[in-house]
């Protein structure tokens, strides 16, 4: 956990690790990872590809044990889990690891079984089947199937005992963006109702829908913010878009440029009627600006706060994380 | 209570998922189960109706010098009929015969020694020398064998010339013997001119000699025992009167015996005949039936269990296997079991067909039978499970599948029988189901006798062992490191 991170007062936390650190070989997996996951959150885990997302979450699952560090989840090491705790966790793999000889429906019987769920799974598994809307292809043997309906296959079959805590490896990529929407309103639906939910994506923008963002890279976890946050840290303030009516000459240019509320002089030209600053808080800074517009005879079309993309935030982070090192 | 319960059904259900899971996916594939079940039914059904239990006939050429004493003998010998060969020529060149087999004119030179006569007279055996150039030991085997009757056949063949020439000597002696009582009778009434016949029987011949030293001896010891001496004129017991009337007439009686005595069973006094127990006539394909049933059994369990558990490894499933509540017992008591059904079901189609198809007997007990499959398929699946859990790939598991059946039929029993290997083969072959497997259905279905018990429990120690290695295997895989 960082400092900045802002949990709620007095969480439960559902998952905890402390320099959790794996070593395959020469080659560092993660490296002391410290995080907290409070219960009945939507934990989304950012990186560039290879950067350890997979491994945390097969550590998470016990299916790795750890160099050193230790994990708890549920209050248990994961790889001592017992069958009971074993069966509170749903997991979807990164790649289609079901059964390719089987239909979809007997994956999704052979799933529930694992799980010890009974014969009058039959309900059950049609909700699933029509949440991932996989209905009607119940006879297709999963092997035929395209990539993008063997991930929904996979998706529900991670969800078919109804677990508490749910590790989603890239449960989108190659969704279409309406089905990536469903699922994520879905998600949302199972956080609602008390789940816990661990997601890896590589879509950055994906990260507006969860309640903590880690960033990973190179197998350490560079932080652990609300989406707000990040974007405030990647950016490193706010971002606010001025449109003029006519053009701004270079000495109103500089005099704005050296106003207390814009941060370090960041202010660029983005055509000869509008430019962008930045500024630490944009609820302050803009009636500011504006009374300043009017002091000096500037003539403001259109002002306004501008949320930059996750993938900028993301990229910004990365990279002065890199030109740090 | 309640808990129990539950513990118990879930871990059934879970059991469960594995069993249908395996079952499943196998019978979801139909090439596979025609190839599986139609493919080995056909395979027996066309040897059934193919296979012919009969022996080819040799061309043969048989080599006899021009100068030979024999070579009218010889010739008239090749017009009879002779067992398993049929004579193209008879020539005096051994080159052209051995030039004629290399280029595989012919299959068999018998070259018959020159000096025959000399040689048997020099108290030595003559040598036939039988050339031929087979590569296959049966083949091999069977001109061994037709040489050894064809050499029989010549041997008996001169004992018959023999015993008819005794059998005309025989007579001869008779009408000596007779005369020599009416010499006798004569002699007790004076009559000269009989005694004068008796000079001329002075020198009986030797085998008459013989018999009469038979008879003398009341017949107990034969001429190996009793040196014989050339008797002269003066020590001959018939002219000196040593013998009586009643010995010359035992030893009438006997030629008259010998004479009367069919020349066959002179020279071949026992006949064969050989009787099975077996209550049925079993064919060659019968034979071979439970052998191809336990070889096929035993293949596809290692194959199937064999791709199980490396599949599950390299595609991926064994990390949900990792992540879901189910322990490495659970996982392979579900893949056995599910493997166990989808066989012996088809174990049961295949005894169905080659039984009512084939008309394969079945005379022994149907549940030693399945008793038997049972524990064939189970080792088998064990090995199996051995295999995938070390191997590195689908198509190694494969390979050592195929390794595992060629062995198989080399040291099963399936053509060689196991008393032909030497002791490290046998101990392979007892490690492998397929020969438990290929006596004991033997001993069920054609036999219909119960196989001998320490095959059951070695089969079921086998298991047991296996399943052990398979879970302590199966649990270290489970846990990555």
């Amino acid at each position: 956990m960082t400092d900045k991170q802002a949990y709620p007062v007095d969480p439960q936390w559902i998952v905890q690790s402390e320099k959790l650190t794996k070593i395959f070989g020469q080659e560092t997996g993660v490296d002391a990872l410290t995080l907290k996951i409070p219960r009945g959150t939507i934990f989304g885990f950012i990186g560039p590809s290879g950067c350890g997302k997979t491994t945390t979450v097969r550590l998470l699952l016990g299916i790795y044990p750890p160099t050193s560090g230790k994990a708890e989840v549920f209050g248990h090491q994961p790889h001592r889990y017992s069958q009971e705790e074993r069966g509170r966790i749903g997991y979807m793999p990164q790649l289609f690891m079901l059964q390719p000889g089987l239909t979809v429906w007997q994956n999704l019987s052979f799933t529930a079984s694992l799980y010890g769920i009974g014969l009058r799974r039959r309900n059950r598994l049609i909700e699933l089947l029509d949440l991932v809307e996989l209905s009607g292809q119940e006879r297709k043997i999963a092997r035929e199937l395209s990539g993008g309906m063997q991930r929904r296959l996979s998706l529900a079959a991670a969800l078919v005992h109804d677990p508490e805590l749910i590790f989603l490896d890239e449960p989108t990529a190659g969704i279409d963006p309406v089905l990536r929407r469903k699922f994520w309103d879905h998600f949302r639906d199972l956080k609602e109702q008390g789940r816990t939910l661990f997601i890896t994506t590589q879509y950055v923008g994906e990260a507006a829908y969860c309640d903590y963002v880690g960033v990973m890279l190179d197998g350490r976890l560079l932080m652990v913010e609300t989406p707000e946050n990040l974007k405030r840290i990647g950016i490193e303030g706010e971002v606010i878009q001025l449109r003029f009516d006519g053009y701004l000459s270079q000495n109103k240019i500089e005099l704005l440029r050296q106003q207390s509320f814009i941060m370090d002089g960041q202010m660029h030209m983005l055509d000869n009627l509008s430019l962008q600053l930045i500024v630490d808080d944009a609820a302050e800074a803009l009636p500011a600006l504006l009374r300043w517009c009017e002091q000096n005879g500037v003539e403001v079309q259109e002002a306004q706060k501008l949320e930059p993309s996750f993938d900028d935030v993301f990229v910004q982070i990365i990279e002065r994380y890199r030109n740090h090192e | 209570m309640s808990e129990f319960f539950h513990r118990v059904t879930s871990l059934l259900i879970r059991i469960s998922s594995f069993i249908s899971k395996e079952y499943f996916s196998t019978v979801s594939q139909p090439r596979l189960l025609g190839v599986l079940i139609l493919g080995p039914f056909l395979i027996l059904l066309i040897f059934g109706i193919s296979y012919q239990n009969t022996y080819r006939t040799l061309r043969t050429i048989i080599v006899v010098s021009e100068d030979s004493s024999i070579e009218a003998s010889v010739k008239a010998f090749a017009e009879l009929p002779m067992p398993g060969i049929q004579v193209t020529n008879i020539t005096s060149s051994t080159t052209g015969a051995i030039s004629d087999l290399k280029r595989q004119l012919v299959d068999l030179v018998v070259i018959v020694p020159p000096d025959a006569v000399q040689k048997i007279e020099a108290n030595q055996q003559a040598v036939f020398t039988y050339y031929h150039q087979e590569i296959d030991p049966f083949e091999v085997a069977y001109v061994e064998i037709v040489a050894e009757r064809i050499t029989e056949q010549t041997n008996r063949q001169i004992l018959l010339a023999a015993v008819e020439q005794g059998k005309a000597a025989a007579r001869t002696h008779q009408a000596d013997i007779y005369n020599l009582r009416e010499v006798r009778e004569a002699t007790k009434e004076n009559d000269q001119s009989a005694i004068l016949v008796t000079d001329e029987n002075d020198n009986l011949p030797d085998l008459l000699w013989l018999f009469l030293l038979f008879a003398g001896e009341g017949g107990e010891s034969g001429p190996a025992d009793t040196p014989v001496s050339y008797p002269d004129s003066t020590a001959n017991p018939i002219a000196s009167a040593e013998v009586g009337d009643d010995e010359l007439q035992t030893v009438d009686a006997q030629l008259t015996r010998f004479v009367e005595m069919e020349s066959q069973i002179i020279v071949e006094p026992f006949r064969r005949e050989t009787r099975s127990l077996n209550e049925i006539d079993i064919q060659p394909v019968h034979f071979y039936v439970p052998a191809v049933l336990a070889l096929l059994l035993q293949h596809i369990a290692i194959s199937l269990a064999g791709l199980s558990i490396v599949s599950e490894r390299f595609a991926g499933t064994m990390e949900l296997m990792r992540a879901a509540p189910v322990n490495a017992f659970e996982v392979l008591l579900g893949k056995y079991l599910g493997f166990l059904i989808f066989l012996g079901i088809l174990a049961s189609l295949l005894s169905a067909l080659i039984h009512w198809i084939l008309g394969v007997p079945f005379m022994g007990s149907v549940g030693l039978y399945a008793l038997v499959i049972f524990l064939v398929t189970i080792v088998s699946l064990g090995i199996g499970f051995l295999i995938s859990s070390f191997a590195r790939s689908d198509s190694q598991a494969i390979q050592f599948s195929m390794v595992l059946m060629l062995a198989s039929i080399f040291f099963s029993g399936f053509f060689l029988q196991l008393y032909q290997l030497r002791w490290p083969a046998q101990t392979i072959a007892w490690l492998m189901p397929s020969t438990y497997g290929l006596q004991m259905l033997q001993d069920i279905m054609l036999r219909g006798t119960q196989p001998e018990s320490w095959l059951f429990w070695v089969l079921g120690a086998l298991a047991l062992t296996l399943f052990t290695v398979n879970w302590l295997r199966l649990r270290g895989l489970m846990v990555q490191t």
